[in-house]
């Protein structure tokens, strides 16, 4: 444990530079405030966190001072009566208290809060994870009221810091993160997303002991955003580590290479698989069985584990970071990213396939590379990767279900991996899957009754395309898959009725998954007098895809797209066509398109193809993204026009 | 609401005073896994899972420590991956010190494989803030085709106020049996709901001091709750029962309303010492005064609701004195609160007890305490209703689930110069189409630029469907108000820019009191067909329900709240245009039930010269609409999105 009197000066040490704050703050008027953040419900005063870093008893210890005050700044504010922490069996609690600040009279009494409760936090597709949170209720909260707590936090582990956010939900009068660190101590950080150098930094010495401080004042909260790839890739924040200390006259390496990093990380899978398991072993040998090369067997045993070993994440404390036995894994018929990724690697093994192993990797809202983040913030995921003699490299992640053998998960690509090779390792960056292999396809073929449109379609989704569609659909069966089916294909308005459909290819995750169906479609052809006009540009992508300017995050596409459609109108006895819209082509960096109308005799066919070249938009390439899509837009609007010919 | 809280004595607890010897809940604890042969029928092999059997035994045990034994017993068909993920992870909630004294689960393979759970995957952890314990764990082995079979014993607190179970669910069920186990001097009353079949009762069939009241059903299909416009929960097979006789005791008719109204009434209306009597009376002092009732009567709301929390976990206060003090209230404080102001402040008011329509029944001929788990107040004089925990509803709004349900209303009656509380069970008003209504002014100029056309839209919502935006400006930043309003008219503004975008009467203190109204320009898009130009008039009223494509119906319609609509366009054309299509304005759907107009959708137009008129009207004047005109009721619904779809063709002459 850490030594009481050390927390108790640290706690003094934080509360004098605290209280020197707060009295400075009640000066400051409530309306200056309001004025600033006009209908904004509370005001954070302060949020810091301090972190301590020393070396007790010839070990590494790490704390943190957590640090909460607030302002209600509106009578609704009254309602923001709650406030949580979380810990963890890796990083547990010391201690906490809170207490809110009220009017009485002229003078402010201190509340201490008494409901407080313990609860498991809601942590979506974590099953199990050993994180607790400590929810506190503020009583007595009244306009101008304030909100305090604190807590201290034990760093069971020193290579698993936190991070640190320089936003709110709430406007904010500072953020600030502390770090005070023994002389025998080295530590590294790296700052996000602070183009104009708002975080001011400083640094001082004492009596041994380090301090760096950043801090961010006046901070007006981020939006939430649309398409946004994560908030890490546009929130101001710090990751940090410590590099190493030095234990008498030892220098004791910690984290700042990636070649430490991988130290660390594979000391939780040195001893993975260790055991032969003869079942599995069996079970694997029966699946390849009569297979001659070594891309069909790492095949067959991928597709297995993703349409077996359904996720079930446990994450407590190390379960975290160390991959289960596969043996475990079979028998469970469960497990997380790094579970599926142990028993591929060990079926392979079974199967002799050679290269197949473990990696790191993080998902897409992870923004960092591993040598600029080297420390277990930079990743947040673990595949298996197969390196084929000739030089292929294949990514097994079990996790997505869908996705054919050859493509990487959506949310890996691009995103650089952390390969094991026993005692080295190998950093590779996954490729994003081009728009040629997320081929959408949609035919349909069309008659004209009246006003009614008639007819049958094809669609078909290849790569991530398909993996996100069979995504939506699951396994549902009847009337629920009636509904989901139509919900994807359904173009013109919501009067379209899906008549009748056949799906094929679902299970087969080789091919394009594919359905025919047929349709009527009510009130979209518009008759008036001798003419009837048709948009015939059934589907519009990109149509709602308009970015504002002073967003502040890039605009995120979750694949490439790459669209064909098709579409064929039958011309009406005794009708003829008197306008087809121009023809439209045009290529930059973002998109491409082609637009294509021809007036076949009997038919008018529509060929549009449409491919998105960037999975991110960068600022710079708003405006021109806008005016493409404009552009786009000008053409969806467009209508052939039929005319009745003289009868005879 | 635990209303069991608000009595002041315990009267329901005596039942149990009578020891008795020999115990049938060895059994419950002994019930082993069932053997019974599987055979999926063919008309449920393509369901993604089939309950095979389902069986609950709940025995009431009245020894020392009166306590009742629940065992379930399941056993699922698993036919699809939804199916697995749906099951394959299992949370057992254990509520007031009830402890889980049996948890057997075994999957058994298609090849006949069973893997059973151990002990040492079970987890265990507590929700303090809801005092309940989860036991939970995952479930190995799951696999298409497999069966999984789940046997739980909590033993507990007799809960036998009232209890109302659903036997059916979105699953089916081949085999399903309920049995409640008692001991012989307790009489409980009971009653079926929705074709479930009756309970027979077999004296002794467990030991000879011992009663039993089961029921046997097969085939129970599953009913899917994904039917717009449906009332699921209240459709399902239940079953209904409550203590009603301690022979032993010689009490009778337990857990009546007439008690309970009066023990409520009691607790409610608080003695007041005089220091928490002045407190009362300072507060009061602060609420805005009004001679007219309903205006009075929400000055009350808006004070309380804006300066008292209510959370239900609080515990806190001694007096109403702490209420004001900590700001917080749980239930019944808030309750005592409120009626503590209104006495100050000489305002009658009944307490009405009730249930949400949407998740129970409230049966006026079975006094049971688990439909009377809600409480608003009833104001005679303005007969209006007031919901005092929910903050975002403001007189005459109440959450919609309890209007049109039953309630215990009790009131005051002075006997002797001594008041008690005295209950009736009465509808709670359904309020008028006029309170949700809502008018939508339209203006489309084509005078200046035929193929950018100014227009206007002037809105005002009402009531209900005010809630939606009315409330919002109190909890959202400046910025995050704008983008919301932003996001809500793109609903009306064909993805145009927006010239002027203004509300009013926004915020929680004109709820249910002005409409929020939006005023907005922007120029309409049309688009081109040749020489033609098409506008789609009909999306400026946004976008509409539809029941275009429907499955067969099982269930007949409830709505949330009757609701009006009032539309109007004004459209004016340059000269020497026309309009093709306006008779695609004409629309007359009504359904009639007992020769009354219930649902309506009305439009036609006028052209005077340049200048087209639109009116039309839309109502839904009633909450149900019984399966046999589902037709007529969905016509007018449709018609609605019809009108969305009207698409105007204008020529030059």
């Amino acid at each position: 444990m850490i030594p009481m009197s050390w927390l108790k000066s640290f706690k003094i040490l934080i509360a004098i530079v605290l209280m020197s704050f707060s009295q400075a703050f009640l000066a400051q008027d409530l309306q200056t405030i309001v004025e600033k953040y006009p209908r904004y419900n509370e005001y954070i005063i302060q949020e810091s966190q301090t972190y301590h870093i020393g070396i007790q008893k010839e070990k590494l210890m790490v704390t943190s001072d957590n640090y909460y005050e607030s302002m209600i700044i509106s009578k609704n504010g009254i309602h923001n009566n709650q406030e949580s922490f979380r810990y963890s069996p890796l990083v547990p609690l010391v201690d906490f208290s809170a207490h809110s600040m009220v009017q009485q009279g002229k003078r402010m009494r201190k509340l201490p809060v008494t409901q407080i409760a313990e609860v498991t936090p809601n942590q979506r597709n974590i099953f199990h994870s050993g994180v607790r949170e400590k929810r506190l209720t503020f009583a007595g909260l009244d306009l101008g009221s304030k909100k305090v707590y604190e807590y201290q936090q034990e760093f069971k582990d020193p290579f698993l810091l936190h991070k640190f956010i320089f936003d709110s939900s709430f406007p904010a009068g500072e953020f600030k993160l502390e770090i005070n660190f023994d002389e025998n101590v080295d530590i590294g950080y790296i700052i996000f997303n602070d183009p104009e150098n708002n975080i001011e930094f400083s640094k001082s010495e004492r009596r041994g002991v380090k301090t760096y401080s950043w801090s961010l004042r006046n901070v007006h909260p981020l939006p939430i955003e649309s398409n946004s790839p994560g908030y890490l890739h546009y929130v101001p924040h710090i990751v940090f580590y410590i590099k190493n200390y030095q234990l008498k006259q030892e220098v004791v390496p910690v984290l700042g290479s990636v070649d430490l990093l991988y130290d660390y990380y594979s000391k939780f899978t040195r001893d993975l698989n260790r055991e032969e398991d003869e079942m599995l072993k069996a079970h694997t040998l029966n699946l390849i069985e009569g297979m001659d090369n070594d891309l069909d067997k790492i095949k067959a045993i991928y597709y297995w584990v993703k349409d077996h070993i359904k996720y079930v994440a446990f994450l407590e404390a190390y379960e975290g970071f160390i991959p289960r036995d596969s043996k475990l894994v079979f028998q469970r018929k469960f497990g997380d990213c790094k579970d599926m990724s142990s028993i591929i690697t060990d079926m392979a093994r079974y199967a002799e396939i050679p290269n197949v192993n473990l990696a790191w990797i993080g998902s897409r809202r992870i923004p960092y590379l591993y040598h600029e983040v080297p420390s277990p913030a930079v990743d947040d995921h673990m595949i298996a990767v197969y390196e084929a003699p000739d030089g292929t490299i294949y990514y097994l992640d079990a996790t997505d279900s869908l996705t054919r053998f050859g493509l990487p998960s959506e949310f890996i690509q691009g995103k650089e991996t952390m390969i094991e090779q026993g005692e080295s390792y190998k950093l590779i960056t996954v490729p994003v899957v081009q728009a040629e292999d997320n081929l959408y396809k949609l035919k349909v073929e069309l008659e004209l009754n009246d006003t009614l449109l008639e007819g049958t379609g094809e669609i078909s989704h290849a790569g991530l395309s398909r993996s996100r569609v069979l995504g939506y659909l699951g396994d549902s069966q009847g009337k629920s898959r009636f509904d989901q089916v139509k919900a994807f294909i359904s173009f013109g308005n919501n009067k379209f009725q899906l008549k009748e459909y056949q799906e094929s290819n679902v299970a087969n995750k080789d091919l394009d998954y594919k359905v025919d169906f047929s349709f009527d479609l009510e009130s979209y052809a518009i008759k008036a007098g001798d003419e009837t006009y048709i948009n015939l540009l059934l589907r519009k992508p990109f149509e709602k895809n308009s970015i504002e300017l002073t967003r502040h995050s890039k605009y995120n596409f979750d694949y490439l797209h790459n669209n064909k459609y098709e579409f064929v109108l039958k011309i009406p006895d005794h009708q003829e066509v008197i306008f087809l819209p121009e023809n439209a082509s045009f290529s930059n960096e973002l998109m491409t398109y082609d637009i294509q109308y021809k007036n076949m005799g009997q038919h008018i066919v529509v060929n549009f193809d449409i491919q998105l070249h960037k999975l991110l938009i960068d600022h710079q390439d708003f405006q021109k993204w806008n005016d493409t899509v404009n552009e786009l837009k000008a053409h969806y609007n467009q209508n052939i026009v039929l005319k009745k010919t003289q009868e005879l | 609401m635990n209303t069991i809280q608000l009595l002041k004595h315990k009267f329901y607890l005596i039942f149990f005073l009578i020891p008795i010897l020999g115990f049938s809940q060895a059994a419950l604890i002994d019930y082993g896994f069932s053997d019974k042969p599987v055979e999926i029928p063919e008309k449920f092999k393509d369901e993604g899972e089939v309950i095979l059997e389902k069986n609950i035994k709940i025995e009431i045990v009245s020894d020392d420590n009166a306590a009742q034994y629940i065992l379930t017993h399941e056993k699922k068909w698993i036919n699809s991956d939804e199916a697995i993920e749906r099951n394959n992870r299992v949370y057992i909630p254990l509520r007031d010190q009830a402890s889980l004294i049996v948890n057997k689960v075994r999957v058994i393979s298609e090849d006949g494989v069973v893997s059973e759970l151990s002990s040492e995957d079970i987890m265990e952890e507590i929700d303090e803030e809801l005092g309940v314990t989860y036991q939970y764990f995952a479930v190995k082995g799951m696999a298409k085709g497999v069966i999984i079979e789940k046997i739980s014993v909590v033993k507990g607190s007799p809960d036998v106020s009232g209890l109302n179970i659903a036997l059916q669910g979105e699953i089916p069920i081949l085999d399903m049996s309920f049995e409640l186990i008692y001991p012989e001097h307790l009489v409980f009353q009971y009653k079926t709901y929705n074709g479930l079949n009756e309970p027979v009762l077999d004296n002794y069939k467990h030991d000879n001091s011992k009663y039993s009241l089961f029921i046997h059903q097969t085939e129970i299909p599953g009913i899917l709750d994904d039917e717009r416009y449906g009332n699921w929960d209240k459709h399902l097979l239940r079953f209904r029962y409550k203590l009603t006789q301690n022979k032993s005791h010689n009490t009778h008719n337990m857990f009546n309303y007439v008690d309970f109204s009066k023990n409520v009434y009691d607790n409610v209306n608080l003695t007041l010492d005089r220091r928490v009597q002045r407190g009362i009376s300072d507060f009061v002092k602060e609420i805005p005064k009004s001679n007219d009732a309903f205006e009075q009567i929400k000055f009350i709301e808006n004070k309380i609701k804006s300066s008292i929390n209510y959370n239900k976990n609080f515990h806190q206060n001694q007096t109403l004195l702490d209420v004001i003090r900590n700001k917080q209230a749980n239930e019944v404080e808030l309750l005592q609160f409120y009626m503590a102001v209104l006495n100050e402040m000489n305002i009658e008011s009944e307490i009405v007890f009730t249930n949400k329509r949407y998740s129970n029944i409230f049966d006026d001929d079975f006094e049971s305490m688990e439909q009377i788990q809600d409480v608003i107040l009833y104001f005679p004089s303005i007969d209006e209703y007031m919901d005092i925990t929910a903050y975002a509803y403001r007189l005459p709004l109440i959450n919609f689930n309890y209007t049109g349900n039953n309630g215990l209303f009790v009131r005051g009656v002075e006997y002797a110069g001594v008041k008690m509380g005295i209950g009736e069970i009465k509808q709670i008003k359904v309020p008028s189409g006029e309170i949700t209504h809502d008018t939508q002014e339209i203006f489309i100029d084509f005078t200046e630029d035929v193929e950018n056309p100014k227009v206007h839209l002037n809105f005002a919502y009402m009531g209900y469907s005010a809630l939606n935006m009315q409330p919002l400006k109190d909890f959202a930043s400046e910025t995050q108000y704008d983008e919301i309003l932003k996001e809500f008219v793109e609903n009306y503004s064909q993805d145009s820019e927006i010239l002027k975008l203004e509300a009013n009467n926004e915020g929680l203190e004109n709820v249910g009191f002005k409409p929020f109204t939006l005023e907005v320009d922007f120029v309409g898009k049309t688009q081109k067909a040749g020489n033609s130009i098409l506008f789609q008039a009909g999306e400026l009223i946004g976008r509409q329900m539809e029941l275009y494509q429907e499955h067969p119906r099982v269930l007949p319609v409830e709505i949330y709240y009757p609701h009006y609509y009032t539309r109007r366009y004004k459209i004016l054309l340059p000269d020497g245009y026309t309009i093709q299509n306006l008779d695609d304005f004409n629309f007359n759907k009504e359904l009639f039930i007992d020769g009354e107009s219930q649902a309506s959708f009305i439009s036609s137009y006028t052209q005077n010269a340049n200048e087209i008129l639109v009116t039309n009207t839309e109502f839904y004047h009633i909450l149900h609409y019984p399966l046999d005109v589902f037709e007529e009721y969905r016509e007018v619904i449709n018609a609605a999105a019809d009108f969305n779809k009207i698409t105007l063709v204008l020529n030059k002459d």
